[in-house]
């Protein structure tokens, strides 16, 4: 594989990786305000 | 040496075919990871069937026959979580790992050794989550896990140490899911053969690229979930137990915004292999391909804002449960488009009905049931008599069996050619469809009339006035259940032996994948090959 594909499938594998996290982190105080307002 | 030819010494190494059990424990092969995913998903499989077959003995008759209450309930929560996490889920990961790198033209994975670590994980998820289950019959081993697969709390905050091998296990197969999410959006992405544009994609590719894309949106959020829940437990927070100024029903909702789209999660991989099994026994192109892909996408983002119609009893407001009721119900116009597309790639086509064939047809059928019975879920104040009902039990196994279970064995009985070089035996295939089918139905059907005659789920004894349609639906099972030994016969003896299959197993099969020999070299595409 070429050093370039390889480097751009490490960084777009990083940031999606980044993506999961970030969701993971905001996933609790996002959904505790929904559960709040339509419970 | 000079560098040059160290390097292609390091590049003969590389492209060596490692040998014994190192093939498969280091494996950087999409095929060989491909092939490790389908015999973990099969052997899943049995796990979480042999659960089922307990369940459904027990349900044979009225009274407690084989198991008392708590292990029913472990027996329940096994099989589904089981069936999901261990059968389909990996089941249509494997089928991406060894499909998508041949479809687009991609000598492998876009990162090899990743793929191995999501492999690998599931192994180890599989331990704990069998740990989860026996756990509790040794001693100090605490009480079982009787939660279902939904793990709500209080009840999760009250089971033993079991609830946190199971907790554990679902953090491993989250990021198991993650990380094979990740790799396969950068080989769709990244790695197609030139001239292969997004909008020449071969269907199943487009339903992983969503699928993958739904995982690391909704992943993590059930991580989340189940890690508040674990905090809860032991740590002294109050996320969930309402005595300390918490809610339980938050986890409804963490646990749901995961749960639904989890179904699409199942579904779309197995709808994507039936926009290649219907044409090419149709003898027909795809009708309607950026249609089937606009409704996939819809199907995803619709699917996403929908999560509380599993919630409708927990006593939200009218304008939330009208919202939830009207999102759910909007999302049968992408899936009935699907369905119209593959119905209208039927139309005039000079049909054959080989197995995969058989069992495309059949899914068509049963699964548009099951969407029908979920549209009389979705109406909120019929589903205030439904919820929890085995009205509900049949609906679900009527959406996922066929559309997600049916669907892989489909692309299994599609792509055995293609994989093992040789031709399964057909008589056996449609003997196998046969049965898996009639007993399908024959568990199932009579499961709506025992929830809307008011038999509730997840219990283990029932009144006598249920026991007919309980004694029919459990042959029924046994039938289905034996029926995946004659599965598991055909597939061995495909692999053994038989009949060689040509390059391009079916008349009319279409797509790269058909252009490589069967089965495929060691290293496929290693030039990427030309766009006609």
């Amino acid at each position: 594989m070429d050093e370039n594909l390889r480097r751009r499938n490490r960084r777009l594998a990083w940031l999606l990786g980044a993506v999961a996290v970030v969701v993971a982190l905001l996933s609790a105080g996002f959904w505790m305000r929904i559960a709040e307002a339509i419970s | 040496m000079s560098t040059t030819a160290i390097a292609l010494e390091q590049e003969h190494h590389h492209h060596e075919r490692p040998r014994g059990w190192q093939r498969w424990l280091f494996s950087t092969n999409h095929k060989d990871i491909g092939t490790l995913y389908l015999i973990f998903a099969f052997t899943m499989l049995f796990l979480g069937g042999a659960s089922a077959m307990v369940v459904r003995a027990e349900l044979f008759m009225p009274g407690l026959q084989l198991v008392d209450p708590d292990l029913y309930n472990n027996l329940i929560t096994n099989h589904a979580l089981i069936m999901i996490f261990g059968a389909v889920m990996p089941a249509a990961a494997g089928m991406a790992n060894w499909m998508i790198p041949l479809m687009i033209g991609a000598p492998d994975m876009a990162l090899p050794r990743m793929n191995n670590l999501s492999f690998w994980l599931l192994p180890a998820a599989a331990t704990l989550m069998i740990l989860s289950f026996v756990v509790p019959f040794f001693p100090g081993g605490g009480s079982q896990i009787n939660t279902g697969w939904t793990l709500y709390p209080p009840l999760s905050l009250q089971v033993g140490m079991s609830m946190d091998f199971l907790i554990f296990s679902l953090h491993l197969l989250g990021i198991s899911s993650v990380l094979a999410s990740i790799n396969i959006i950068v080989t769709l992405l990244n790695m197609r053969a030139p001239g292969m544009t997004l909008l020449k994609m071969p269907i199943f590719c487009w339903a992983w690229l969503v699928t993958a894309f739904l995982l690391i949106l909704v992943i993590p959020v059930l991580a989340g979930g189940i890690t508040m829940l674990l905090f809860d437990r032991h740590f002294g927070t109050s996320f969930f137990t309402a005595a300390g100024g918490g809610d339980p029903v938050l986890f409804q909702h963490l646990f749901w915004f995961f749960g639904h789209p989890e179904v699409y999660i199942l579904l779309l991989p197995a709808f994507g292999i039936l926009a290649h099994i219907i044409p090419a026994f149709a003898r027909k192109p795809l009708f309607g391909y950026k249609v089937i892909v606009g409704a996939i996408l819809g199907i995803a983002a619709i699917g996403m804002l929908v999560w509380a119609h599993h919630q409708y009893t927990i006593g939200m407001s009218l304008a939330a449960v009208t919202y939830f009721m009207i999102g759910t119900i909007l999302i049968s116009i992408p899936v009935g488009l699907i369905v119209f597309c593959y119905i209208a790639t039927m139309w005039r086509g000079s049909m054959t009905f080989e197995v995969p064939m058989l069992f495309a047809v059949a899914i068509l059928i049963m699964f548009t049931f099951g969407g029908l019975s979920g549209i009389m879920l979705a109406v909120v104040p019929a589903d205030m008599q439904y919820h929890d009902s085995m009205f509900v039990v049949a609906h679900f196994h009527y959406v996922l069996l066929p559309g997600a279970l049916f669907g892989l064995y489909a692309g299994v009985f599609y792509w055995l050619p293609k994989w093992t070089g040789h031709r399964y035996d057909e008589r056996l295939g449609r003997l196998f469809f046969w049965f898996n089918v009639i007993g399908f139905n024959v568990t199932f059907f009579p499961q709506h009339f025992l929830g809307l005659a008011g038999m509730p789920r997840r219990i283990a004894d029932y009144n006598a006035m249920f026991a007919e349609f309980n004694m029919v639906s459990s042959v029924g099972a046994f039938v289905f259940g034996l029926s995946h030994l004659l599965l598991l016969y055909i597939v061995v003896k495909t692999v053994r032996g038989g009949v060689r299959a040509d390059d391009k197993a079916w008349d009319g099969a279409t797509g790269l994948e058909w252009q490589l020999p069967s089965p495929p070299p060691f290293h496929s595409w290693t030039k990427a090959p030309e766009l006609a």
